[in-house]
This record gives C-alpha cells, structure tokens and sequence, in this order.
C-alpha cells in the first residue's frame, strides 16, 4: 500500500502538490487523473524517492522506499519510456537493472517473452518506437515481481492491441492481490482499466473514490427526444424539477426526467416522437466539470470555429 | 489494514485476458525474496552498465592506441645511444595521455544517467543515492585504472617488441615501473574528477569543460603569472596536474637524484610525492564529495 501524508511540493513560488493525503490500496487499479500541470508526475517522483517533498511524506508498505531491503520487489515504476541510454539494446537495459538486486537472467527473459519484444531486445534503445519503449519500461517495472506497479501514461504510444494488453495486464496485476497506480490523460482508457479513482487539480485532491461511485454521484437522469412537437414537448413537461433545454430546434433535452418518466407525462399527448434516447455522463464528462475551474494550460478553440 | 498475507497464483508467463474482480482476499507478496539491493549487487550492474555503452570502450581504446602510437614512435626513433633514457621519455608523454582521457571517460560514465534520463531509473532501483553512488564510484574506479592498466601493458610490450627489433635492451629501472604504476592512480583521480563533475553538472559538456580548464588552462595561466608574481609558482602546486605530476615523479626520492648542497632551498612539502598526493586526493575528494552532497539534496 502506498500512503501519501500531507504531501506537499513546491517549486519556488508555485505550489506543484498541496498537502496530498490519500491511501493507495492493493487489489485495486487505481487511476490517477488530472489536467496538465495538476502535479501527477511530480507525486510519482515522490512516492520513487526521485523528487523530495518539501512537506509531508511517502510511506510504502508503512516505510520510506530507501528504507526497504529490495525496492523492485516493492515498487516497479515507469515513469519516462524513454529514459534509457540510447546506445544500449533493450535487453542490457534490463539486465543492468536486474543486476542491482542479483535477479536472474531467467527473470529478464520471462518479462521479455511477457512484453513481447523478443524481436528487438537486442537492438539499440534508439531504434525503439514509442510503443517499443513503452513495453521495455513495463517489462523494467515488472523485473522485481513487484508488490507495487506504478505507471505514468503508461498507453502513450501503444497500438490497440497494445491499450488492450496493458488495461488486460493491469486488471490481472490487481486481480493477484498487488496495488496497480496508473495515470492517463485517456479518460475513456481510464474508464475502463481503473476500478479507484484519484483525481487532482492544481496539486490538490478533488476525488478519492471508486470508478461506479464518482459516475454516480457525478450522474444526473436526462432523457433526449426529437420530435416535431420539440417545443410543445419542452413547455409541457417543464416544472420546478424538471428542466429543458433546447440546442437544436427539433430536439429536446428533459433535465430530471429518464425515458420511464418521458413516456408517461407525453403518454396522454398525441405527439409524434421519432427519438427517445437516455443520457448518461461519461468518465470523460464527469471529469471535466470536476477538473474545469483547475485547469491551468487551456487551449484556444476559436480558430477552429 | 486486516487483509490476510498469503502467495498468489504464479503470474508469469500468463494469460492477462481476466478481468478484475473486487477486492481480492490475499495481499501479493514478490516471489523474488531471495532479490536484496547491496554494494555489490550496484558495483556488478554498473559495471554492466559501463560495458553496455559505447563510450567506455571508445575512451578505453582511444587510451589504449594513444599509448601504443607513444609506443611505436619513441622506440623506433630513439637513438641507440639514448635507449637509457627511453623509460623516462616514454613515461613523460603516458602522463599526458593519464591525465586527459581518463578524464573524458570519467565523464561519460557518470553524466550517460543524466542525458538520457536513466538517472530516474537507477535511482528508482536504488534509492539509497549515497548507496548508488558509492557503487557507481568503484565501477568507475575498475572502468578506469582497468583501460589504464592495457594502454600501460600495450606500451610496455611494443615497446619491448621495437626495441628487440632493433636490437636494443629495454632498460627499465625501479622507478621508472614505480612511475609507470602511478600513471593508473593518475587517470584514476582524473576520471574521478571528471565523474564528480558530471554529476555535479548533470552535463557532459560542462564537465569536461571544467576538467579541461583545470589541468589544461590553469598551469599555463599560473605560468604566465608568474612572470609577474612569483607566488603562483607556488600556488601551482595546488592545481590538479602540477600535483598529479610531482605524485608520479619518482625520480625525486631517488637518493641519487638528492640535493646535497646545505645552501640549497628546501623543497616546499607540495611539491614533494607526498605532497602531490595529499594535493590530489583532495582534488578527487572536493569533486565526489560536492557531488554527494547534491546528488543528496536535489531532484533527481
């Protein structure tokens, strides 16, 4: 289990995490959100011992990292693919680094032969494709049969088949009992692969809790209609709680209302429907309101308009 | 937390296609318990690592063909009548190879973890910095007086070769072995300058320049100087390769060589072997131990 206490970074005048307090618990995959700049990779530099907090600490298994006698048997991370020398192959990469804690030969075969990259282990790094340094920095997390997994974007570059792998990979790592901590920007990914959700925002906590939980509480029922009669429809079925919004003429959208409840106020109209469809917030939606006020780098649109 | 601790299933090689169920009743304990970060273990793996990369054997072959070229040059020049002195020439032009590219090398070693980034993994796999660090000193130490040990035993054997060619015998006294020796110690200080500069710099170019201007630039600035104040006479000897010279001079304890005129001047105590030894070894410590400590207190 990873504890974060009061975890606090700064750099200089700006404040990168602030007072981050949270459990991170085994037998879980735990995702890890925020917009840019929201301080995610700085906390997974912490929780490594590469960055020092400037308050607060980071306890794994209830201890600091370097106190522990076999840090890759605690914690395997991958934080940056691409931080290997490039003139190395694949293959002395890991052995390199199986060599720290003497790992057998055996053990850097059998996380190769689990990524995949038996073709190119022995090419240098600086031929690899992203997708290539991906697997080489998951199968360097892997080395150690970890307790821990941490991963930091770990999809970035990956085909189809690869997202599918390491969403496959990460349930089973969960599924045998071991804490599994990923970060993406891919929310729809993250939906998917994440059963616990961390969301932060500008170093501060916004979210700790489970996948179904945050869409439920972030849910609220609308049902979508289109018919001829949108409007009649929209100033018939408006009260105190039920509110509608029209965006294109047509179309309907009844606030507070599912399609149960649609069908049965219009049941007594004689109104034409050709559409009825249930809206529900997305992963991507909930997290967007949720992030919005905290985002801090936000792109201009309007040349696209 | 009150989970029951217990082995899990063996996960590899396996089928990753389950999906996660809840919360699962066992914990996940490693089944790599005999695994154990030490000394050893880093001074193996980045002794590894150093084989791994290009640029140690390039600075190990450069050293290596440079001495051999000193080789072949001053033993098919040298004059029959001269071949007493062939040692100490020979030697004279080895000190300049010892104290430049070992240098270079010490360099690459320690500044390859911060142009690439590997630094975050190594120190993820070793969190113990001054650990990592201690283990990476004495890999660069066995990188280092090993590339110096074969430039000086190339030298020596084609040396040897030439000269029997020519019918000459290589003369090779107590001393000048005694000197040829401390060549290793030499690129060993250097390249542990170098590495420590590296690491202090996080940069290559940066280290090497430093390196540069302190056995290059700074004798020859001292030099002039001196012209005009004769203190930096004095002053040189505190500079790297003023000390890592008179460390190496082995002819000035040779009893033949002393000085017997009661009027003479002493020889000032840094200018003696011991004295350029004290001087360098503080040079060696001043690098590392800068670098430590900031190795220590900043990000990685």
């Amino acid at each position: 289990m990873i504890e974060l206490v009061g975890l606090t970074k700064t750099f200089g005048s700006k404040t990168a995490v602030d007072n981050l307090t949270v459990n991170i618990r085994p037998g879980h995959v735990t995702g890890f959100l925020g917009p840019n700049g929201a301080g995610k990779s700085t906390t997974m530099r912490m929780i490594l011992g590469l960055d020092w907090p400037t308050s607060g600490k980071v306890l794994i298994d209830g201890k600091p990292l370097a106190q522990t006698r076999a840090p890759l048997t605690v914690i395997g991370a991958l934080l940056d693919a691409k931080a290997v020398p490039r003139q190395c192959s694949g293959r002395d990469y890991l052995i390199g680094m199986a060599m720290t804690h003497g790992l057998s030969r055996r053990r850097v075969d059998q996380v190769i032969d689990l990524t995949g990259l038996h073709a190119v282990i022995g090419n240098r790094f600086k031929t690899y494709s992203l997708g290539m340094s991906q697997r080489l920095g998951i199968a360097a997390s892997l080395l150690g049969d970890p307790e821990i997994v941490m991963m930091d974007e770990p999809v970035n570059g990956l085909d189809p088949e690869g997202v599918a792998w390491v969403r496959a990979l990460a349930h089973q790592l969960a599924a045998e009992g071991r804490t599994v901590f990923l970060s993406s920007h891919l929310m729809s990914e993250m939906a998917q692969t994440a059963d616990h959700l961390l969301i932060i925002g500008q170093g501060r906590l916004l979210a700790d809790t489970p996948v179904d939980e945050f869409l439920r509480q972030s849910s609220e029922v609308a049902t979508w209609v289109r018919s001829p009669q949108a409007s009649e429809i929209a100033a018939a079925l408006s009260s105190p709680t039920v509110r509608a919004t029209m965006d294109t003429p047509g179309e309907v959208v009844l606030h507070g209302l599912d399609p149960l409840g649609v069908g049965e106020r219009l049941a007594p109209h004689n109104w034409v429907i050709t559409g009825l469809t249930p809206l529900t917030v997305s992963l991507e939606d909930a997290y967007l309101r949720l992030t919005d006020p905290s985002v801090e780098y936000r792109s201009a649109t309007t040349w696209m308009r | 937390m009150s989970q029951t601790i217990t082995e899990s299933a063996p996960a590899f090689p396996g089928s990753y296609a389950a999906p996660a169920s809840a919360a699962p009743v066992t914990r996940f304990r490693s089944r790599s318990g005999d695994a154990r970060l030490n000394l050893g273990h880093i001074i193996a793996s980045e002794l590894y690592k150093a084989k791994a990369l290009p640029s140690t054997w390039w600075c190990a072959a450069i050293t290596v063909v440079l001495a051999v070229l000193v080789a072949v040059s001053a033993a098919s020049s040298m004059p029959e009548a001269y071949a007493q002195s062939f040692m100490s020439m020979n030697n004279q032009i080895l000190s300049m190879i010892a104290v430049t590219f070992p240098g270079v090398a010490g360099c690459l070693l320690a500044s390859v973890e911060y142009s690439s980034g590997a630094i975050r993994s190594s120190l993820a796999a070793a969190p113990r910095r001054m650990q990592w660090m201690g283990g990476k000193t004495i890999a660069a130490v066995i990188v280092l007086a090993g590339s110096q040990l074969l430039a000086l035993l190339a030298n020596l054997t084609v040396s040897w070769l030439i000269l029997t060619m020519r019918g000459i015998t290589l003369s090779v006294t107590g001393f000048e072995v005694a000197a040829m020796s401390s060549f290793i110690a030499v690129a060993v200080f250097v390249g542990l300058m170098g590495f420590g500069f590296a690491i202090l710099t996080r940069s290559a170019a940066a280290a090497i320049t430093i390196g540069f201007v302190l056995i290059l630039i700074l004798p020859m600035t001292f030099q002039i100087l001196a012209n005009f104040l004769p203190t930096f006479n004095d002053l040189m000897a505190f500079l790297p390769m003023p000390a890592m010279t008179n460390m190496s001079d082995f002819a000035a304890s040779d009893p033949a060589m002393a000085n017997t005129d009661p009027d003479a001047t002493p020889v000032s105590f840094w200018w003696t072997q011991t004295g350029g030894l004290v001087v360098s070894l503080i040079w060696v410590a001043l690098s590392l131990g800068s670098a430590a400590v900031l190795l220590q207190r900043r990000d990685a």
